[in-house]
């Protein structure tokens, strides 16, 4: 063999050599992370105790929760679900503590008169949130849409991170149902929450958060989480706060009520 | 049996000794795995499948280079540094990041060991210049 060609043959086995020994090296995996999914909130509650139905001589009207009129997000899903929720909770909650029930009504309006009228007490639960947004910093750059130079047209994108504290009181109150008349007011302050919020989206319309509830889920889930917590100290504190003991000397002022009203 | 056939088969066989050890003990797929499709269900790695393997390789190409020139005595000086200096740089190169997987210096000793035996088999049998 020529000496030439073994040399050649040489370059080629090096080469080889090289090229096998490289592509010996573990194989990268690449992860395509998965976009990130709004979190479906799980709002569930058990009452910590039960009695039998009927066992109190109090028959209670519901209303579902509603949220305080200055809360803006109140028909975003996460709030929306959550008193949607609740209503079914208390309503549980209620039975379970010997209250005859009736509801949960979407509205005072969608309750018949039978049901007013045979009902002791109307039972009102109203969640006041406060959301503060002091903490969001709120960056925004300019971005050209249209025209060149002195026509240029712009527009602002903001981008926004940092954090909420979200805070708040459950006002409970107790009417006459036809009348409403109140009879009882409670109004506990729930704990008040930090919602971190990492968003990577842009926003044209700086402070305003409905874009961001609605198409950002790493916006979103934060606040289904700081719900959940919320969910479950509200419906505590609903429980301790409705004990029968307390509410069946209500029904004298209901029937008080009804007596001077004329029904 | 020709000598340079010898070395060839020798080659081939440490060749695919290294592959099988890639293949039965490495719980990793290696990137030339992936490419011929070869599908593998290892659940544990063995440690001796990090530099073993790379051995046989080594080996194999030594072989292979003896095959070639007909003896690995018989490879000129500059050939045997040239080897020398891939086997390890590929292993250096590896360490600075440049060639895909793990550079050790535990595999260049590995290396190392692997060519000062094999050169040193070719000393005690060496050939006839004339061979």
């Amino acid at each position: 063999m020529k000496n030439w060609i073994k040399i050649l043959l040489s370059f080629v086995v090096i080469i080889v050599y090289a090229t096998m020994v490289s592509s010996s090296a573990k194989k990268k995996m690449v992860t395509v992370a998965k976009p990130l999914a709004f979190k479906v909130p799980s709002y569930e509650y058990a009452p910590p105790s039960q009695t039998s139905v009927g066992s109190n001589d109090l028959k209670i009207l519901l209303l579902e929760p509603r949220f305080n009129d200055k809360f803006k997000y109140a028909d975003y899903r996460t709030f929306n679900d959550f008193s949607k929720f609740m209503a079914g909770d208390l309503n549980e909650s209620l039975t379970a503590k010997g209250y005859t029930v009736r509801g949960p009504f979407e509205n005072y309006e969608g309750a018949l008169y039978t049901d007013k009228i045979e009902s002791d007490l109307l039972l009102n639960v109203q969640i006041d949130f406060d959301l503060n947004d002091q903490n969001i910093i709120w960056s925004g750059s300019e971005i050209q849409v249209s025209g060149k130079r002195k026509a240029a047209v712009f527009n602002t994108l903001y981008k926004l991170n940092g954090f909420f504290v979200l805070s708040g009181k459950l006002n409970l109150s107790l009417s006459e149902p036809i009348t409403k008349e109140k009879i009882w007011v409670k109004s506990i302050p729930l704990k008040q929450r930090k919602i971190n919020i990492v968003s990577t989206g842009t926003y044209k319309i700086l402070r305003d958060y409905s874009a961001a509830f609605e198409t950002e889920p790493s916006f979103s889930n934060p606040f289904v989480t700081t719900m959940q917590d919320y969910y479950k100290e509200i419906l505590d504190i609903a429980w301790t706060n409705l004990d029968p003991n307390e509410l069946t000397s209500l029904k004298k002022y209901t029937r008080e009520i009804r007596e001077k009203k004329k029904y | 049996m020709n000598k340079r056939l010898i070395y060839f088969l020798l080659s081939i066989l440490c060749l695919l000794i290294g592959v099988g050890l890639y293949y039965f003990f490495k719980k990793d797929v290696l990137v030339y795995e992936s490419f011929i499709g070869l599908k593998k269900m290892n659940t544990r790695g063995y440690s001796f499948a990090n530099w073993l393997p790379d051995l046989c390789w080594e080996i194999s190409f030594l072989f292979m280079l003896s095959a070639i020139w007909g003896n690995w005595q018989l490879v000129p000086n500059s050939m045997k540094l040239l080897t020398l200096a891939v086997i390890m740089g590929t292993e250096l190169v590896q360490m600075l990041g440049w060639l895909p997987g793990t550079g050790d210096i535990k595999d260049i000793l590995v290396y190392f060991i692997g060519f000062s035996i094999f050169t040193l088999l070719f000393l005690i049998n060496r050939p006839k210049q004339n061979l």
